[in-house]
């Protein structure tokens, strides 16, 4: 035998011991227990135990020991396991509940019997069960939430269905009522307020968008004003009753306009002195805040008796952030 | 027709109608013209040395800023110290009661018509006013003006002086 031929030989010999035994050190071996049944036949807990057991082979390096035992319990299993000779063991049960299949795993490290992995799917077809072995053999792959191993061909019907909401109410609310300026406002005594918005009203909450407009109430007064609120609201409600109060406030778009009498000088030495109207306009974020009390809360078309205190945040005649107080009778249909 | 004959013919019909423009704009740059008539001016020279009000109503036309435009405004002064040189005719403004960018720019007198200009400054902008008028009595004047300013407004109305 040459050297080369001896070389050749020991270098095979050396490399199949270091992949067999390689080999063995990556798969450690697991326990694989029949699954507890409640109204489903043992013939199909059976291929889902081995579609589970399939999937989990595929996606890591594991080897399976069976045993036709059924366990409820992590103690139960561990025992079952160290039987076996198993690192850890698979064990569950899949359950039908009315139209759903559900399907428990969990998996017991038993040298030491602590739970390591306990993971839950439903599905309302039986022939999912093959999506939720995949699903459930990722998640332990890959030590992700089942949720997260949705991908493109293992989404189930169940996952697939518009979640149940919670429904509210709404509807077109008009209002109308007088408004009070505070301050930054042409000196009128009472305006007039009347607002279109449509109210979401849930339970405990209610928002929507309403858009108004402001006037004053005098058409002969000297002094004017018109303003528009384009807002979006929220209010928390307290009570479920015909008389139920609430709180809040919201935010938009406002648009001002202003004329003013004003006396009018020109000069100092000789000086022109007359009346005239001084008229200003801008836009500017406006903020708002309301209580209220929601009346026949209890019947689709309500009232509410509001008041808002109002800040336009502008500049008219050189006066920053118009005020303002609203107190307005609505009725939301 | 040759095309020099008719460049100038589109020449003269853009002067043309410039001057056609400018003839209906122009005539009156001056509305003291109409006013200012011999008649008016008999009777004897006032002697403007001392301490004038000027009281009047006006309108104002034309303002770039729209809340000076107004038919009808009124007019007042503070007591204004007049200063007239019979020997050269200027008339100037004596010490004034207030803080002002004041003076008397040109002034003529005829018997007993008075025509002066005044022009103030406030801020950044000037009002002229053109006076004329005449001489009711030694302490009395009445008349009409013109102003321009400010924010370009045009001015007219009546005045009357006192002493």
């Amino acid at each position: 035998m040459s050297t080369f031929s001896k070389f050749a030989g020991a270098f095979i010999a050396l490399m199949a011991v270091a992949f067999s035994s390689n080999a063995f050190a990556q798969e450690p071996t697991w326990a694989m227990l029949d699954f507890g049944v409640r109204n489903i036949s043992v013939d199909d807990a059976a291929t889902f135990r081995d579609l589970l057991q399939t999937e989990i082979s595929k996606q890591r390096e594991v080897q399976f020991v069976r045993a036709a035992v059924v366990c409820a319990d992590k103690r139960c299993a561990a025992e079952e396991g160290n039987k076996l000779g198993a690192e850890a063991t698979v064990y569950g049960s899949i359950a039908a509940l009315g139209e759903k299949l559900i399907v428990n795993v969990e998996i017991v490290d038993n040298a030491n019997g602590n739970i390591v992995r306990s993971e839950r799917m439903g599905v309302t077809k039986i022939e999912e069960l093959d999506l939720v072995a995949a699903r459930l053999a990722k998640a332990i792959a890959t030590n992700q939430e089942v949720r997260d191993t949705a991908e493109l061909g293992l989404v189930t019907t169940d996952e697939s269905k518009v979640e149940t909401r919670r429904q509210g109410f709404g509807g077109v609310a008009l209002g109308v009522g007088a408004m009070t300026p505070v301050t930054g406002y042409a000196t009128v005594p009472l305006g007039v307020a009347i607002d279109v918005a449509y109210w979401y009203e849930a339970s405990k909450f209610a928002v929507g968008p309403r858009v108004g407009v402001r006037f004053q109430a005098d058409p002969n007064g000297e002094d004017h004003y018109i303003e528009v609120p384009m807002d979006l609201g929220a209010y928390y409600i307290f009570g479920l009753g015909d008389f139920a109060p609430f709180v809040g406030g919201g935010a938009g778009l406002r648009y001002i306009t202003d004329t003013r009498r004003s006396t009018i000088l020109t000069g100092s030495v000789i000086q022109t002195t007359h009346e005239a109207d001084l008229d200003d306009q801008a836009w500017g974020l406006g903020t708002y805040v309301r209580a209220g009390v929601l009346l026949f809360r209890t019947y689709t078309v309500r009232v509410s008796l509001t008041v808002d205190y109002n800040v336009a945040w502008m500049k008219l005649h050189d006066e920053f952030a118009q005020q303002s107080l609203t107190m307005m009778i609505n009725t939301h249909f | 027709m040759k095309r020099s004959t008719q460049l100038m013919a589109i020449v003269v019909a853009v002067f043309g109608g410039i001057c056609a423009i400018g003839c209906t704009i122009d005539p009156d740059l001056d509305p003291f013209d109409d006013l200012y008539t011999p008649d008016q001016c008999t009777g004897t020279t006032p002697d403007l040395n001392g301490t004038w009000e000027i009281t009047g109503t006006g309108k104002r036309s034309e303002c770039r800023q729209d809340f000076l435009n107004t038919d009808k405004f009124t007019l007042s002064s503070v007591k204004i110290p007049l200063v007239y040189d019979a020997d050269t005719g200027e008339l100037s403004v004596g010490n004034l009661q207030v803080n002002s960018n004041f003076q008397v720019k040109s002034a003529v007198i005829d018997r007993a018509c008075v025509e002066f200009t005044t022009v103030e400054g406030v801020g950044d902008q000037t009002i002229e006013y053109r006076w004329k008028g005449s001489a009711k009595s030694d302490n009395f004047l009445e008349g009409e003006f013109t102003g321009l300013g400010p924010s370009g407004c045009d001015t007219v109305g009546n005045f009357s002086m006192s002493r």
